[in-house]
């Protein structure tokens, strides 16, 4: 009987020519002193690749039949047909734009006739109602969606700010909020879904029957899932002594919307709500967590201090958006009271993208914990200064 | 089975197969041997994603983090096995006293008696041969004398355990008392942390999450926390609201630790089961 590990594990090209040739020495033919290039080498060797596709396709199948190994089209397959689960596919950044027309022109859109472009990220966008732009005049509120779905879809305030199509003179283009695309679940939190649908099957309101409902939302007005583009945290209260539940809800960006609370609220009481518990769903308080953050290190030749503040403040943002609500437990005995956001997170992101950018990271000042309660959040407000040292020259 | 090395001799030079020593015999068996192996791979894979099916146990664990439930600590392969060809009844009705008691008992190696009780007192038992029993005693009185705000607190459970599979201390010289932070025991009974961390993750995940575990009761005295028989001397008054009570001016234990019958232990799962 094979091993169960070996089973889920496929051997490369390299793993299963060497058993091949193992095989036929054992059996009495030289195959390990063959001529490389050599007729009966290079069969050898072709077998050994689709062996070993074969090898990899057979792992791969086998592992469909268990969370935590299936990964990829096969976790879909198990996802689906088993947990009757489908993974939520990528989703378009979608928001609103303003035009502010200078000129003296008429320019009526047809629905998703218009392109617009962020001239930063270089993504796309179209508008997905008709609109026009009349002279001298400002317009507000048309709505738009990205191209491509996915999470580089994602655009900042006024990033949106060149129009492709049609020509309109004069006319300037802007998105006034930050817009978020998504991609599609990944793998860890797919399967997060599909173990949490097992509690949706009671009636008995585990918390994973909470988890499964939060995950599976719709939007109360767009209908479209709430997770994890308006709500990628949430917190299921864990006991209570008078039937309650609390749900807490965060979005990248801080608070949950009315409407992402509504789609939460409803599906709770579809899907997990036993009778007689009640079930409160709200969203998480915000608290600007403010430093400045002073990043030592070296970087590469071409790569300049603005750069590197760039990506270190676009590290930080992702911890922060997906920092815990209500933060960590420390773990460290000399601080056992604490809970909270730990300033060590912040420098951890920092020093990540120093070293994304091939630079040495040598030490943060200035990123200090920041205590907070199960219905915090912290929101981004830090500031990094980055100080660019020579080589080998440590911080003092 | 015939694999493809047995048909290789239909495939290949008469001559090849007469003289089955040639290096082309060889040279195809081999590669024939391997693809022979893939395919035994993927039979016994196949077979692998059903729990109980054929001999194998190596792929219970898997099969378990799949279906959502743990091996229990001396079960049984085959016992394991039929627990998660159970797997969707059992969390059909998760959250569910019978279903929390399942799996505490599941979980511990010594199968004991696991009763459930809400304050309202209902008792829901799993009796160590499986069957479970609901019987409604409303004189449980945990802490109606030193916590009477405490009344209203319907969806508050304790769980109990008979018999505990740890022994509890002789007294604090007692040796394994004293070397009970280098063994990782508790310092109530000889709780392993495998164990204790493996029974509160049950509980979180097993209970309603808007119910709260008051306690966890390991009690060797079966005559305790029997329905109908709450009045009896060593089950709760009232006044185990906290773990001492004053008597005239003096703090003593509120609860039974010990009795004719054995010993109880209790363990307060932080926020009642989180």
């Amino acid at each position: 009987m094979i091993a169960f590990a070996n089973l889920v594990s496929a051997s490369n090209q390299t793993q299963v020519r060497a058993t091949l040739v193992s095989l036929l020495v054992g059996m009495g033919i030289p195959a390990d002193q063959w001529r490389v290039g050599g007729p009966l080498s290079s069969i050898l060797t072709a077998c050994s690749y689709i062996l070993a596709t074969a090898s990899l396709l057979i792992a791969q199948a086998i592992g469909s039949g268990f969370l935590g190994i299936a990964k990829g089209p096969w976790l879909d397959l198990l996802g689906q047909y088993v947990f009757g689960v489908t993974r939520p596919p990528a989703v378009a950044a979608a928001g609103q734009l303003t035009f502010v027309n200078a000129g003296g022109g008429v320019y009526p859109v047809a629905a998703f006739a218009g392109s617009f472009r962020d001239s930063t990220t270089g993504q796309y966008y179209t508008n997905t109602a008709p609109f026009t732009v009349n002279p001298t005049s400002t317009l507000s509120g048309v709505n738009f969606q990205a191209l491509q779905a996915g999470s580089a879809s994602s655009a900042t305030p006024g990033a949106i700010d060149t129009i492709v199509s049609p020509p309109m003179a004069g006319v300037t283009v802007s998105n006034p909020l930050a817009v978020a695309g998504a991609d599609a679940l990944d793998d860890a939190t797919y399967t997060i879904l599909c173990q949490s649908k097992l509690g949706a099957l009671s009636v008995r309101g585990v918390r994973t029957a909470y988890a499964y409902a939060i995950l599976t939302a719709l939007d109360s007005v767009t209908q479209a899932p709430v997770y994890p583009v308006e709500v990628n945290r949430y917190l299921v209260s864990a006991s209570s002594h008078t039937g309650t539940v609390s749900v807490i809800l965060a979005s990248p960006s801080g608070p949950a919307s009315g409407t992402a609370i509504a789609g939460v609220a409803a599906n709770i009481e579809a899907i997990a709500r036993p009778d007689t518990v009640t079930v409160t769903t709200t969203s998480a308080t915000t608290v600007t967590y403010a430093p400045t953050v002073t990043v030592w290190c070296a970087l590469p030749p071409g790569v300049t201090a603005a750069q590197a503040q760039a990506a270190c403040a676009a590290s930080v943002a992702t911890v922060l958006a997906n920092y815990r609500i209500g933060g960590v437990l420390a773990s460290d005995d000399t601080q056992s009271n604490f809970q909270g956001l730990f300033g060590g997170s912040v420098a951890g992101a920092c020093a990540q993208a120093i070293a994304a950018l091939g630079g040495t990271y040598y030490s943060s000042q200035g990123a200090p914990d920041l205590a907070l309660t199960p219905g915090l959040v912290a929101t981004n407000g830090v500031s990094v200064l980055v100080r660019v040292l020579s080589t080998g020259v440590m911080a003092s | 089975m015939r694999g493809i090395r047995d048909t290789l001799r239909n495939a290949i030079p008469l001559r090849w197969i007469i003289n089955a020593m040639s290096v082309g015999y060889r040279y195809l068996w081999v590669i024939a041997a391997y693809a022979d192996l893939l395919i035994d791979q993927a039979v016994e894979g196949i077979y692998a994603w059903f729990p109980g099916y054929g001999p194998r146990t190596d792929n219970l664990a898997a099969i378990g983090a799949t279906r959502g439930l743990i091996q229990g600590e001396a079960e049984t392969a085959a016992h394991f096995a039929l627990r998660l060809q159970n797997w969707l009844t059992t969390w059909t009705n998760a959250g569910s006293s019978s279903v929390l008691a399942e799996q505490i008992q599941s979980y511990l190696g010594n199968t004991p008696v696991v009763r459930i009780v809400t304050r309202a007192g209902l008792f829901v038992t799993r009796a160590s041969n499986g069957t479970t029993t609901q019987a409604t005693d409303p004189t449980w009185n945990w802490d109606s004398v030193s916590n009477p705000e405490r009344a209203g607190w319907w969806s508050d459970l304790w769980i109990i355990v008979y018999p505990s599979e740890w022994a509890t201390y002789a007294n604090t010289s007692d040796p394994n008392y004293v070397n009970a932070f280098v063994n990782g025991w508790g310092i109530g009974h000889e709780a392993g942390r495998v164990a204790v961390d493996a029974i509160l993750r049950l509980v979180a995940i097993w209970k309603g999450a808007h119910s709260y575990v008051v306690a966890i009761v390991f009690s060797t005295d079966p005559a305790l926390f029997v329905p109908g028989s709450l009045g009896t001397a060593g089950n709760p008054d009232g006044n185990w609201g906290h773990w001492s009570k004053n008597v005239n001016g003096i703090q003593v234990p509120a609860r039974t630790t010990a009795t004719a019958g054995g010993t109880v232990r209790y363990w307060e799962p932080t926020g009642g089961g989180s």
